[in-house]
């Protein structure tokens, strides 16, 4: 043993007492956040105006929109999955990290090939009209719920798991608006992916500044 | 002792770690002080070992030993039990390992002082010089993760982070230039990084 850190030691193990045990995996926290978050998002959604009038249908003859949304729903998954294992110390493999940028690559690849071969018939109908802001307004809870978790734990890459938890929030909201507002592939990628992507590069920005506040606080 | 049997008794102390600690952190988080402490003596020995493989007998190796128990003390609670213990760890001892050698002030080094007192003393700094450079070279021969990246890149980092000698002073010692020497270092810092991440613990 080292004598020169004993001091240390004995003063750490004097502050034993502080800290409760995390309860939430991984897991558990993409299962509530699939069947928790996720309806009660599409309810809100539902109350304040209603879906596209022909969504299932679409769903059940589309094979390709219905490949659309079933990458949606993997992508969004496995970014909340990767932003919790990512705030656990050696918790995230490799595999898994590209396994989810892979999908959520392939998805938004899926919709921006719509713009030159559409899934669905590009049509106005249906369309919400304050959707881009409504993209927001939902995504920011959700991040925040999401970076909460992340911040309790003790992440060693804040900016990169604020990103997967901010990518995660902003884009089950253009999940949920792929299938509520009018489909457009372009109208999507601007009004719908558009606000993700900037609640994604806010929520990385925040939980790195907010680690960098706390980890100087710690060590003065 | 044949060699068969030798590996055989160095994985089974390997898995005999792993299961203590994580019987001793179990203990930890039900408020066991005295278990907690000898988690700690254990893994502070345990960091050094691994540091100095790595680094060879610098103070910056203390440095790291000491962020790494505070870093493990803070995450804790993030230890789940059940998961080996080993991984969760050195993701934390790299992290500050590259944390530390990343952070701009200099490590103020024994061997910065030592280099003064001699040129205090004799007033021959050229020998003081050499003095240096050959440890320089020796800490490059002997520190299993130094020894592998390039020449120019080893020496700029040793002298500037892992030595404490300033930019200007590594310039000179190896007759370069300052914007060289800050370049040399940032670049054997990526790779310092890419090879403790690809090391297998």
């Amino acid at each position: 043993m080292n004598g020169k850190h004993q001091s240390l030691i004995d003063s750490l193990s004097s502050d034993i007492e502080n800290k409760q045990r995390t309860v939430l995996s991984a897991n558990r926290v993409t299962a509530l956040w699939l069947f928790i978050y996720i309806p009660l998002l599409a309810s809100l959604m539902w109350w304040l105006a209603p879906f596209r009038d022909n969504v299932l249908t679409q769903l059940l003859t589309t094979p390709r929109f219905a490949l659309e949304t079933v990458l949606g729903f993997l992508s969004v998954s496995l970014l909340a999955y990767c932003a919790i294992k990512s705030s656990v110390p050696g918790s995230l493999s490799r595999p898994i990290f590209w396994l989810t940028v892979s999908v959520t690559v392939s998805w938004i690849g899926h919709i921006s090939f719509g713009l030159y071969v559409p899934a669905l018939e590009p049509s106005m109908a249906d369309k919400r009209p304050q959707c881009y802001f409504e993209a927001l307004y939902y995504s920011v809870p959700a991040s925040i719920v999401l970076n909460v978790l992340v911040l309790r734990r003790y992440t060693l890459t804040p900016f990169s798991s604020g990103l997967l938890a901010g990518a995660s929030a902003g884009l089950v909201t253009a999940l949920m608006m792929q299938v509520a507002c009018m489909y457009d592939a372009y109208h999507g990628l601007t009004h719908h992916l558009i606000p993700a992507a900037a609640v994604a590069l806010v929520s990385a920005v925040a939980v790195y500044l907010i680690a960098a506040i706390s980890k100087r606080s710690a060590s003065a | 002792m044949p060699l068969h049997r030798r590996r055989f008794s160095t994985m089974a102390k390997v898995l005999d770690d792993e299961q203590r600690w994580a019987d001793l952190m179990r203990l930890a988080h039900t408020g066991d002080s005295q278990a907690y402490n000898v988690l700690l003596q254990e893994l502070s020995s345990a960091i050094t070992a691994y540091l100095r493989k790595r680094f060879g007998y610098m103070a910056f190796v203390d440095d790291c030993v000491q962020e790494s128990l505070i870093a493990i003390h803070h995450a804790r609670h993030t230890y789940q039990f059940g998961r080996p213990f080993k991984p969760w760890l050195f993701a934390i001892v790299k992290y500050k390992t590259i944390d530390a050698l990343r952070k701009n002030q200099r490590i103020e080094n024994q061997y910065v002082s030592e280099l003064e007192s001699d040129v205090d003393s004799n007033g021959d700094s050229m020998s003081s010089g050499y003095a240096v450079n050959d440890k320089v070279e020796q800490q490059l021969l002997t520190s299993q993760l130094l020894s592998l990246l390039p020449i120019h890149y080893g020496k700029a980092m040793v002298l500037t982070k892992l030595m404490g000698f300033s930019v200007c002073d590594t310039a000179k010692m190896l007759d370069i230039s300052e914007s060289a020497v800050k370049q040399h270092v940032r670049r054997a810092i990526v790779k310092t990084r890419a090879l403790l991440e690809a090391d297998a613990i």
